[in-house]
């Protein structure tokens, strides 16, 4: 279901001032066929345009999303996605083990739904529905944290820092640590988006060393299992 | 006008190696107000105008969650230096830029050193500098502190930057006022559209309400600060209104709910997103084909079966030649203080007609005491050899990766390990070398663990009474007496991680940096450093307790027996305290008490108050040929040196020990029975620990804490003398 108007057009709807950036990204937002976040888009983009920064992807998009030009979605892992909007409404199914997103529309519910807000007293300006399960291909499989790493492209698979094997990358999803710490690993560059990759276990099993912007960095199991990364496919990947 | 220049930096990114280049020898070494962490001043005249520099701690950021956090920030807050040099690691130069992006929002003028410029050319990282320096409004200079490439840049470079743009509060706050004004300014960081707005209703609030405050502080920086929740920001607010306390709860709460995430983390996403922007703009990454030398090394070193092994065998060779190599340097001192030297003193004084308590307190105690002093400078000299040598070069942070999880059950770092090996030799250097412990608890906890580290100092002790009780289990009883030690140690440790260090958790993020060769100018300066600050500080009070004992021993005037003495006295009227652990006698006592200022001591006691020796009168020297003689003492001790630490290698035969004294042997048994020489070799292996340390501790964690450690060390000891003699006689011993 995507729009095929050119993107001049769609700026110039959206009362956005057509830089070369914005175009570029807006670019690379349409020709994706699915749901991309922002990390997705900025590396879309930078093949576009190698010199875009992510601060700049991150302001745009949110210009995009503040003047309609495109749909932010939040499916709960931590991401915002996003898509060119629609001309026509519709709804999404979620698969919380693959992140699959499947789009549909039924007139029946959009019936029911301005029904439910009418006789509520509600005037409907908008609404978004989302399903969330498992999609067919996940059905029946076992939970994620127990998979071997995703191959499949599109398939997400989530871990805490500590269950990463030496060699394994993951991107950062969520740093759950208290305050302090929180601070400390912010400082040291571990934050949402980030890529890092696991080097080596100490000999005694703990601590852990990890990759991130080009340092090496030693944490310990409790610091580590705070990290929770989305395991991204590496080459050097193995498992113990 | 004084030109006052502060270095900031992320740590290990050759800040202090960039502070040595400049400032060199004129270094002054001391602490901060109120906490140890080491500060590094310079005070010199540069083109005319003086100079001082100050090297703030290495840190990653400006918050106040560590102890270098606070010391940064409170000295940029509070001095305001007119230039603030930011070193940082050309290497990684976004990770870097977080805390530069932060020092911009005090609105000091900052000097980006690129620092490791070489290492950056070499991996094919070019940096378009001056783009850098347009981009981020700051000056830029290249730099290698190794070679001091572009190092004589950085104080011009500095200088006319404060003279181009003063660091007033109030030119940076009016810039902030006015927003247009900040927008067109690229270098203050920018945190998008959601956080951006809301630092700006937070500035004005802030000259509204608390205008005395802005005043002082940078208006940005403080609102940045106290929306991203930082404890010290908030600190900075008391005596301000309850109204702008809510305000930023207020948006604190709007920040959260629109971003989705708690703001701290959106305002640092905000600046590693900037860091991203500038960094993608000026560097161009040449793809280069190069082995990895510190991967390569990490893949042995940390090798999960070599690497504890690797280890062992370096903390081996480190305790090794420290002591051993050391040893013919401490014998040459002291007989050059004890000969030549003292009998220089004493033949000076005579010439002057002065009387002979005089001579006594002068040999006895003062060059006694500073000639005790002085027999620490080898042991030193070759622990911050190493010790330099370690951290400089990277494994110091691979040897705590390697030992943590053993020391993380008790309460300890893994860098914890070194010292407490060291202790095994020396106390003292044991103390010095708990530095490379990032946080003061673990600090403060691994000093407090050190004295029971049985020192070599004890192990003559031992020995005298081994001899003369136990020759058949020597070795069982003096490996006993260490595995004691090291229980007692780990006991001690959960005891104290969960008393007087309850929920305290420090925290584990430690940087392994790449492997580096530390320079030989870095590593003499180190050492310089160090050892000036011991013989300076730790020297003063040994020197005055060797004095007052010395009095102690000698009062009241003409005293013969040493048991008439204040001294003697002292010890007779503590002597019953000890009477319920097996040694109530002055003697013992007296030994003892001796015994603080150094361990060995009370060996050498018991020897004159059981063996008393006649003192062997002076005879007047040949001041030349006694130079003569010290000169070749020197070179020889020198190549004994050598031989010792080649023969601990096992390369050359070991030279022969000298027999263990006998004489005193016998008299001991007469004193003392079996059970009771266990209670006192006990007694001796953890009660107080000796002048040296304590002073070492009190330069290092403050007097309290080295107070503590004796008051504890002496109870532990006392109690388990006790448990071990009345336990004894209850099994039916004497």
């Amino acid at each position: 279901m995507k729009t095929t108007r050119d993107l001049e057009t769609l700026l110039q709807e959206s009362e956005i001032a057509p830089t070369a950036q914005r175009r570029v990204i807006a670019q690379a937002i349409r020709d994706n066929t699915g749901h991309p976040d922002a990390e997705t888009i900025y590396h879309l983009a930078r093949q576009i345009d190698p010199h875009l920064g992510i601060a700049t992807v991150y302001r745009t998009l949110k210009l995009f999303a503040e003047k309609g030009l495109v749909d932010r979605h939040d499916f709960g892992d931590g991401r915002a996605r996003y898509e060119v909007a629609p001309e026509s409404h519709h709804d999404h199914l979620i698969c919380v083990r693959c992140g699959t997103v499947v789009e549909f529309a039924r007139a029946q519910i959009e019936a029911l739904q301005e029904e439910v807000a009418r006789d509520e007293g509600f005037d409907l300006l908008d609404h978004r529905m989302e399903l969330y399960g498992l999609c067919s291909a996940c059905r029946g499989t076992r939970p994620r944290i127990l998979d071997p790493p995703a191959t499949a492209a599109g398939a997400r698979l989530v871990r805490n820092l500590a269950q990463l094997a030496p060699g394994e990358a993951g991107r950062i999803v969520r740093v759950g640590a208290a305050e302090k710490l929180h601070q400390r690993l912010l400082s040291m560059g571990l934050v949402v988006g980030e890529v890092i990759r696991v080097e080596r276990i100490a000999p005694l099993g703990d601590p852990i060393s990890i990759r991130v912007k080009g340092t090496s960095l030693a944490l310990r199991h409790p610091e580590a299992e705070a990290i929770v990364v989305e395991v991204v496919p590496t080459a050097g990947g193995r498992r113990k | 006008m004084t030109l006052r220049i502060a270095f900031a930096g992320n740590p290990n990114v050759g800040k202090s190696a960039l502070v040595n280049a400049i400032a060199g020898t004129r270094l002054h070494v001391g602490n901060w107000p109120g906490v140890t962490v080491e500060k590094k001043e310079a005070t010199f005249t540069f083109a005319g105008e003086e100079v001082r520099l100050v090297d703030l701690p290495g840190t990653y950021s400006l918050s106040s969650y560590s102890i270098e956090e606070r010391v940064t920030r409170d000295y940029l807050l509070n001095e305001r230096p007119d230039v603030v040099i930011d070193v940082v690691d050309a290497t990684h130069l976004e990770r870097n830029l977080f805390l530069t992006l932060q020092l911009l929002e005090l609105g000091i003028p900052v000097v980006l050193a690129l620092n490791m410029w070489d290492e950056a050319k070499e991996r094919g990282i070019e940096i378009d500098t001056e783009l850098l320096a347009k981009v981020l409004e700051v000056a830029v200079a290249a730099t290698v502190a190794t070679t001091r490439e572009g190092v004589g840049e950085l104080l011009p470079t500095a200088r006319r930057l404060a003279a181009a743009r003063p660091a007033t509060i109030a030119a940076h706050n009016a810039a902030c006022r006015d927003a247009s004004l900040a927008e067109a300014r690229p270098h203050v960081a920018r945190y998008g559209p959601l956080v951006d707005p809301e630092v700006r209703l937070l500035g004005e609030a802030l000259h509204r309400d608390a205008a005395a405050l802005v005043e002082r502080v940078p208006c940005r920086w403080l609102a940045v600060k106290l929306l991203e929740g930082d404890v010290g920001a908030q600190a900075l607010l008391d005596g301000t209104g309850e109204g702008l306390r809510k305000q930023i709860a207020e948006q604190r709460r709007r920040i959260q709910t629109l971003a989705g995430d708690d703001p701290a983390t959106v305002i640092s996403d905000g600046r590693y997103g900037v860091a991203k922007g500038v960094v993608a703009e000026v560097i161009r990454q040449r793809p280069i084909d190069r082995r990895d030398l510190t991967e390569l090394i990490d893949r042995v070193v940390l090798h999960r079966w070599l690497g504890i092994p690797i280890f062992f065998a370096m903390l081996w060779f480190v305790f090794h030649t420290t002591f051993d190599g050391a040893q013919p340097f401490v014998d040459f001192i002291n007989q050059v203080i004890t000969g030549p030297v003292e009998r220089w003193f004493l033949v000076g004084l005579t010439a002057i007609g002065a009387p002979g308590w005089v001579a006594s307190l002068v040999s006895e105690g003062v060059i006694g005491g500073a000639g005790f002093v002085l027999t620490f400078v080898p042991i030193l000299f070759f622990l911050y050899l190493f010790m330099g040598i370690l951290e400089g070069s990277g494994y110091m942070a691979r040897a705590a990766f390697v030992m943590d999880r053993f020391f993380h059950t008790i309460g300890l770092h893994g860098k914890s390990f070194i010292p407490m090996i060291l202790g095994f030799g020396c106390n003292v250097p044991a103390v010095y070398a708990t530095r490379s412990l990032d946080s003061y608890r673990d600090r403060v906890l691994t000093s407090l663990l050190i004295p029971l580290m049985s020192c070599s100092a004890r192990l003559p002790v031992y020995a005298v009474f081994v001899a003369a009780f136990f020759v058949e289990w020597r070795s069982t009883v003096i490996f006993s007496l260490y595995l004691l030690g090291i229980l007692l140690a780990v006991g001690m440790g959960f005891l104290f991680k969960r008393s007087l260090f309850r929920g305290e958790a420090p925290v584990f993020v430690m940087e392994l940096p790449p492997y580096r060769f530390p320079t030989f100018r870095s590593l003499m300066l180190y050492i310089w450093e160090k050892l000036q600050s011991f013989v300076r500080k730790a020297g003063t009070y040994i020197l005055a307790t060797s004095v007052v004992i010395w009095f102690f021993l000698n009062l009241p005037w003409g005293v013969q027996n040493p048991g008439d003495s204040y001294f003697g006295r002292v010890a007779g009227t503590v002597a019953p305290l000890f009477a319920p652990v097996g040694f109530g006698t002055w003697q013992a006592t007296g030994a003892l008490l001796t015994g603080v200022i150094a361990k060995e001591v009370v060996v050498s006691t018991m020897g004159e108050i059981y063996t008393p020796e006649p003192k062997v009168a002076a005879t007047p020297p040949a001041v030349a040929a006694e130079i003569a003689e010290i000169g070749r003492g020197f070179v020889a001790a020198c190549g004994d040196s050598v031989v010792a630490i080649l023969a601990g290698l096992r390369l050359l035969p070991a030279p022969a020990q000298a027999p263990p004294p006998s004489a005193l042997a016998q008299r001991m048994r007469d004193t003392f029975t079996p059970l009771r020489a266990i209670a006192f070799m006990v007694f001796v292996l953890t009660y107080i620990p000796c002048v040296v340390t304590m002073a070492a501790l009190g330069q290092e964690l403050g007097w309290r804490w080295s107070a503590f450690a004796a008051a504890y060390l002496l109870s532990l000891g006392w109690g388990l003398a006790f448990l071990t003699y009345q336990g004894g006689r209850l099994l039916g011993f004497a």
